[in-house]
């Protein structure tokens, strides 16, 4: 799946830490749907979209900068009718492309963006229950369908070897109960899930992921859930079920939730491996330090100069100036980054996962294969956790 | 029922407007407190599609309606025609000057936010 340009950025990154083999490259904050979680659609409207040119001149600067993976997200990158362009602008130079996605995309357009290169692909999914999704997903109707649908096409346009796919689970209150579930069906059609945590900002500190919605957080009451959830996930994957998430990132989750301090960082001073590591690109090809912090400078990745700004002592203190400050996130790639490039076990999970011996898949499969499926898993009796109910407001902002 | 993402995009620009404007009177030493706790006593509105109600309960109970006809948001750069666009609009390869609009639209719609407060920050 990684092409040898991607292989020896990763080697060089476990060993010396100074590759920036991960970028989130926002392409678009246009958005079909509004989930509850969300805020980055509205955090990066006001800038514009970079032209194909421009992106094609961001993926030049990528292989001087030896980036490993690009994570193509927005909004919804499938929006952008230029999509298949952009993965090969990427994938043709080395650069391998992730592709992150709601799933509402036509056949057609799933064919092209795996005819332009596409192997890596992850959808969100949050609930088994069409009705939970929708809700989460900001009151649409059909969109937990057109993500099975998608998943679907998915695995019958994908290679069987040389590609990846995962669901990616928003950890929320409102989907505590559904998220086993979740699992239980990735296993079952051979993709992998991926938890983050819900995060929640007050709007005297905006952090452009992050919602203002503090109705969300979670009560302290409900911790002691959370960390039962953790531990049955935890046991899940031990038992073989696909979950991504490494031990350390998964006990960080429970501190995260109970906003006390998270380790993943403690290698590194506490401060994340932004950008030694990675970083984010604005819609308009700006640099960004992560999907929370934008920098005062404007620093297009396009330029030519890019590569030289990036090596340069004045940008490092500048990113330095958001980085440190920062009580940290929980944004899954980001931390599972640091933590498999700097910590030897999970480092060897990560190869035996992509390099030595990938799970075998069973694709293709239908929609209505995929729905039966979620039917069955979601109506057999099993101890699901569940939320006390209760009438205590969300605590205060911190 | 769905977000309305025009209305949710101008919340989001006013806050970070006003994280400029705490971040300009921190790097300068001077105190931010006020500022700090209007922003967040502030509650929102939608008021049709380019205005926001917004009401506030620090230091006292107010409300005000802001404008943000000015904003652009979400410009497309997807397509060879938007591309087009751009380029006659001397935007591609360059600073990004939709951004700097929207950035210049908020600062005037916290500073009309805040006099109509009567908050008055330390110079």
């Amino acid at each position: 799946m990684f092409s040898q340009f991607s292989k020896l950025s990763l080697a060089r990154a476990a060993i010396l830490h100074d590759v920036p083999i991960y970028v989130q490259f926002y392409i678009t904050a246009r958005c079909n749907l509004t989930c509850k979680q969300c805020n980055i659609i509205y955090a990066n409207s006001d800038v514009r979209e970079c032209t194909l040119e421009e992106i094609k001149r961001i993926a030049d600067n990528f292989v001087k900068l030896r980036v490993a993976m690009v994570l193509l997200t927005g909004g919804e990158p499938f929006t952008r009718q230029d999509l298949p362009e952009i993965i090969e602008a990427f994938e043709s130079r080395g650069v391998h492309v992730r592709m992150q996605t709601n799933g509402l995309a036509t056949e057609e357009r799933i064919q092209a963006v795996i005819a332009a290169g596409g192997r890596d692909i992850s959808i969100s999914l949050d609930s088994l229950w069409p009705s939970k999704q929708d809700e989460i997903n900001g009151g649409f109707t059909k969109s937990w369908h057109e993500a099975l649908r998608s998943m679907a096409l998915f695995t019958q346009h994908l290679p069987q070897v040389g590609s990846f796919a995962s669901l990616g689970c928003v950890f929320q209150r409102d989907n505590l109960s559904d998220i086993e579930d979740v699992i239980r069906f990735g296993t079952e059609i051979s993709w992998f899930t991926s938890l983050v945590p819900i995060h929640i900002t007050s709007f005297d500190h905006p952090m452009n992921f992050r919602t203002f919605d503090q109705s969300l957080r979670w009560r302290p009451q409900e911790l002691p859930i959370v960390n039962s959830f953790i531990e049955r996930v935890r046991h899940m994957r031990r038992e073989g079920y696909l979950l991504y998430d490494s031990d350390q990132y998964l006990d960080d989750i429970k501190r995260f939730a109970a906003d006390t301090p998270t380790t993943w960082r403690g290698k590194h001073g506490g401060v994340c491996d932004s950008p030694n590591l990675y970083f984010a690109v604005l819609p308009n090809g700006n640099f960004a330090p992560c999907c929370d912090h934008r920098i005062g400078s404007a620093i297009p990745t396009y330029g030519t100069d890019f590569p030289d700004i990036y090596r340069s002592r004045a940008f490092r203190e500048e990113v330095l100036t958001k980085t440190k400050p920062c009580s940290g996130c929980m944004y899954g790639s980001y931390p599972e980054m640091s933590i498999a490039m700097r910590f030897f076990a999970t480092k060897l999970e990560r190869v035996k996962l992509f390099l030595t011996s990938p799970p075998s898949k069973r694709w293709p499969m239908t929609y209505e294969q995929l729905v039966t499926l979620a039917e069955r898993l979601r109506a057999e009796p099993r101890d699901r956790l569940q939320l006390p109910a209760h009438a205590n407001p969300p605590p205060a902002v911190a | 029922m769905p977000k309305k993402i025009l209305v949710e995009s101008a919340i989001h620009q006013l806050a970070a407007a006003g994280l400029r404007r705490l971040t300009a009177l921190d790097a300068s030493g001077k105190d931010s407190t006020a500022l700090r706790c209007f922003l967040r006593s502030l509650q929102f509105e939608p008021s049709g599609s380019k205005f926001l109600h917004v009401h506030w309960s620090i230091p006292s109970t107010g409300s005000c309606e802001l404008d943000f006809t000015d904003a652009k948001f979400y410009q497309r750069g997807d397509t060879a025609l938007v591309a087009e666009k751009q380029r006659e609009a001397g935007l591609s390869f360059a600073a990004d000057s939709i951004a700097q609009q929207n950035q210049e639209c908020f600062d005037r719609q916290l500073d009309a936010l805040l006099a109509a407060a009567g908050i008055a920050l330390p110079l």
